[in-house]
């Protein structure tokens, strides 16, 4: 099976609910504007075509520019130089982020131009550029993430203090626009990178963060902005898409404009990449071609993805809303419940926030949890945003102010990996497709005619963007929690001796299973005793006393594990395998297992000692 | 232990495109377990169908210390190697090429790193080399021509560009030698 067809299938277990929920209640609801549901089948084509390709160009251009692009800032002597670059990769990836400026211009009116757009797309720029400049010195020097999330959302919620109504769910609108779809993949990509060439025993943990850090660097300008021009909006301003009617001339429409914006979004990135590559990396022409019919594909799947969510999903999505609560006050929220997890499934960079999850901890932590997790969260934001709705009179710090509190407190108690998956998930979450999709449906059930439409549709963002943080750092603590616990190994009688002579075999291949963080122990113990280079595999264990079954969602947990292995002459071994259990840190936690393999190695490459062959 | 690792099926127009998700499993188990696994692997991921995956046994002694000390297992007879190559990242294209000239049928890539040196940049770094860990199933009498196809088209030879062993590998299945599309890479791997 190959990457494009797993893509599509995987594309297509995420559509599906979304369509079927979708179809289920445009079938029931009364009286859909006619062409509505037409055009929303054509744009679940779209939706699905567009998506598949992006995924693919993503994993086949932006991984691999991330991961360059992480190299090159990490093997620079001079901090200068790394905080240029970080800024510069957060600052390009969103200035030109599809939709940012249309919205800039639609919030300078809706401020009566004390925002302008250019104003508020470049000071969100910077602030995602800085905090990702801040980010990639935080991963490098190994600080606490929680810390430094707890630093950025104390000073968030300090400055929403200081600024009108109205302008903290502003904020979190333009912050998820920013992001949109580029981004968060991008920044996934850099700190895998960053933290893979750090490596070391915090990598995984390391591997996570950058997107939630961006987010907040969205967040902040716009509110400092708001704090120091005292901005208010005008009470009439609607940020909801209008309705269009027929069933091919929107997307006609929408086509210009959205064509523009996609073919520029990776023009910045790209040509910096390009510029790296001429001056420094010199990649093959191989590996060149690659990347570059990555970014087509990622292009073209972007422009399709978006056609179909702003053609067809959103009209429907806000018809919707308005035909259920004009069945009961509290329909929509029951809906609500079940429509955001279905449409977060969606979201693009769920799916690489959830593959680069699996990558960067080989499988220790299933996708499928986070993904349901997060899920779980989107949901129940959504709900909350409906219920404040259908009652005014419950306001959005009831749920924000508490929720921060709770994410901070958890944020020390939460199994440190998963501190940084959810500050991403809350990044991802209002991600291009689910902060559309929801303001859709929000703004379509909350009517036209409210007054309170600002605070009430755009509102469901600031929530999207901390309930998954809340709900996977809860998944986290419990997880540190129930964490199997690997039993002492019994020391076991050494087997019978092998009746056997030596076999003639010129080297040995010693592979030595240890936990997870002391390969780096195996190999310094394993040079002690004369090894000269090791290679060392991250895996799991599927061992059956060290595995912990979820109860809830049927899953398998098993413990993390590293394989060192070297190959070293015959002879040689005795010493080095006698070496690995003799070490007390190794014996007392490593969980060792030590195997050992005649192999026959290609002699010239090992002849000269001492040099190893991972210099 | 369970490594993820990926599959080449075979190059054509789209490099990418035929690239496949794999894992590889590593289950130490005893003479007899080994050949019920085969059996049951088999029939259960129906090894004998293309791209379905391989098992495949390599004789191993767990190291107890003391008694027994020094001795390798004595080899039951070989009938196939597993060629290791440890490639720099990136390289294993290359190298899976090479061995596909010599005769290879395909191959499975485990991602992994070389152990780590020090090194001074700003911020104090233990690089560790990403490297690509690269299994080839052979026969015993490809081993030979492939090995050195390898070797010699990598340039192994220079320091730092990698190392190749072999390991003895004593029983199969899921081998499609014959077939004329070659089979996908391991999915499974049984040491014995």
């Amino acid at each position: 099976m190959s990457l494009l067809l797993q893509k599509v299938k995987s594309v297509l277990r995420a559509l599906l609910p979304l369509l079927a929920l979708v179809l289920l209640l445009a079938l029931t609801a009364p009286e859909l504007p006619g062409g509505l549901l037409a055009r929303f089948l054509l744009s679940c084509l779209a939706l699905l075509v567009g998506l598949s390709l992006f995924l693919w160009g993503l994993s086949l251009a932006i991984h691999p520019m991330g991961e360059q692009l992480a190299r090159e800032s990490a093997a620079s002597t001079s901090p200068v130089k790394i905080a240029l670059l970080g800024f510069l990769l957060g600052f390009l990836s969103t200035v030109v982020q599809p939709g940012l400026w249309p919205l800039g211009t639609q919030i300078g009116q809706a401020t009566g131009g004390v925002l302008s757009a250019p104003l508020l797309v470049l000071s969100v720029s910077a602030g995602v550029g800085v905090m990702v400049a801040l980010s990639v010195f935080r991963l490098l020097r190994d600080r606490s993430l929680s810390f430094f999330l707890l630093l950025t959302f104390g000073v968030m919620l300090l400055l929403s203090r200081f600024v009108k109504e109205g302008v903290l769910a502003l904020a979190f609108r333009t912050a998820g626009t920013a992001l949109g779809a580029l981004t968060p993949p991008f920044l996934l990509a850099l700190a895998l990178g960053l933290a893979q060439a750090k490596g070391g025993r915090s990598a995984e943990k390391n591997a996570f963060g950058m997107v939630g850090a961006a987010l907040a660097g969205a967040v902040l300008p716009v509110l400092l902005l708001g704090m120091l021009t005292g901005v208010t909006l005008r009470p009439e301003a609607s940020l909801a898409p209008a309705l269009s009617e027929g069933v091919l001339r929107p997307f006609g429409a929408a086509l210009p404009s959205l064509s523009w914006q996609v073919a520029l979004a990776l023009l910045p990135l790209g040509g910096l990449f390009f510029l790296f590559n001429h001056l420094q990396f010199h990649l093959s022409r191989e590996r060149l071609a690659g990347i570059g019919k990555g970014l087509g594909l990622t292009v073209a799947g972007l422009w399709l993805f978006l056609l179909g969510v702003r053609a067809g999903l959103l009209d429907l999505l806000a018809a919707l809303g308005g035909a259920l609560s004009g069945i009961g006050p509290f329909l929509p929220v029951a809906v609500g419940l079940l429509l955001g997890p279905v449409i977060v499934r969606a979201e693009p960079a769920v799916h690489v926030l959830g593959e680069q999850i699996e990558q960067a901890t080989s499988g220790h932590i299933p996708q499928r949890l986070v993904r349901a997790t997060l899920a779980a969260g989107v949901g129940l934001s959504l709900a909350l945003a409906l219920l404040r709705v259908a009652v005014p009179e419950v306001r959005l710090w009831y749920f924000l102010l508490p929720g921060v509190a709770l994410a901070v407190w958890l944020s020390f108690r939460a199994d440190p990996i998963f501190v940084g998956i959810a500050y991403d998930a809350g990044g991802v979450a209002v991600g291009p497709l689910t902060a559309a999709a929801l303001l859709a449906f929000v703004g379509g059930a909350a009517g036209q005619s409210s007054s309170l439409l600002w605070q009430d549709t755009v509102g469901v963002l600031a929530l999207t963007a901390l309930l998954p943080v809340l709900s996977l750092m809860a998944v986290g603590t419990a997880w540190r929690r129930g964490r199997p616990v690997p039993p002492p190994t019994p020391r076991r009688a050494p087997a019978p001796a092998a009746a056997t002579e030596p076999s003639a075999a010129e080297h040995v291949c010693l592979a030595v299973a240890v936990r997870s963080g002391l390969a780096d122990r195996v190999v310094s113990v394993a040079r002690g005793a004369g090894a000269v280079g090791a290679t060392i595999l991250r895996g799991r264990g599927g061992s059956e006393q060290e595995t912990v079954r979820l109860p809830l969602l049927h899953l398998e947990l098993h413990p993390k594990k590293e394989l060192v292995l070297f190959v070293v002459p015959a002879g040689a071994h005795a010493a080095i395998a006698d070496s690995l259990p003799a070490d007390p840190i190794l014996a007392a936690e490593g969980g060792l297992a030590v195997f050992l393999v005649p192999a026959e190695a290609m002699a010239q490459t090992l002849a000269a000692p001492p040099v190893s062959d991972h210099s | 232990m369970i490594l993820l690792g990926e599959g080449t099926v075979g190059f054509g127009l789209f490099d990418r495109l035929r690239e496949t998700r794999r894992e590889v499993l590593l289950i130490p188990a005893s003479d007899t377990l080994s050949h019920t696994l085969h059996t049951t692997l088999s029939a259960a991921f129906r090894f004998t169908e293309r791209n379905r995956g391989v098992a495949f046994t390599v004789p191993f002694d767990r190291w107890q210390g003391g008694a027994g000390e020094g001795s390798l297992p004595a080899l039951p007879p070989v009938t196939h190697h597993c060629l290791v190559a440890v490639v720099n990242k990136g390289r294993s294209r290359a190298c899976i090429r090479a061995a596909r000239a010599a005769g290879a049928t395909g191959g499975t890539v485990v991602h992994g790193w070389g152990a780590g040196i020090p090194v001074n940049f700003y911020v104090p770094l233990i690089i560790e080399p990403q490297k690509d860990v690269v299994l080839i199933i052979t026969a015993c009498e490809h081993t030979e021509a492939i090995k050195h196809r390898i070797f010699a088209e990598l340039d192994l030879g220079r320091v730092g560009q990698g190392i190749l062993f072999t390991l003895p590998v004593t029983q199969t299945s899921g081998l499609l030698e014959s077939a004329v599309c070659p089979p996908a890479a391991a999915e499974s791997e049984v040491l014995s």
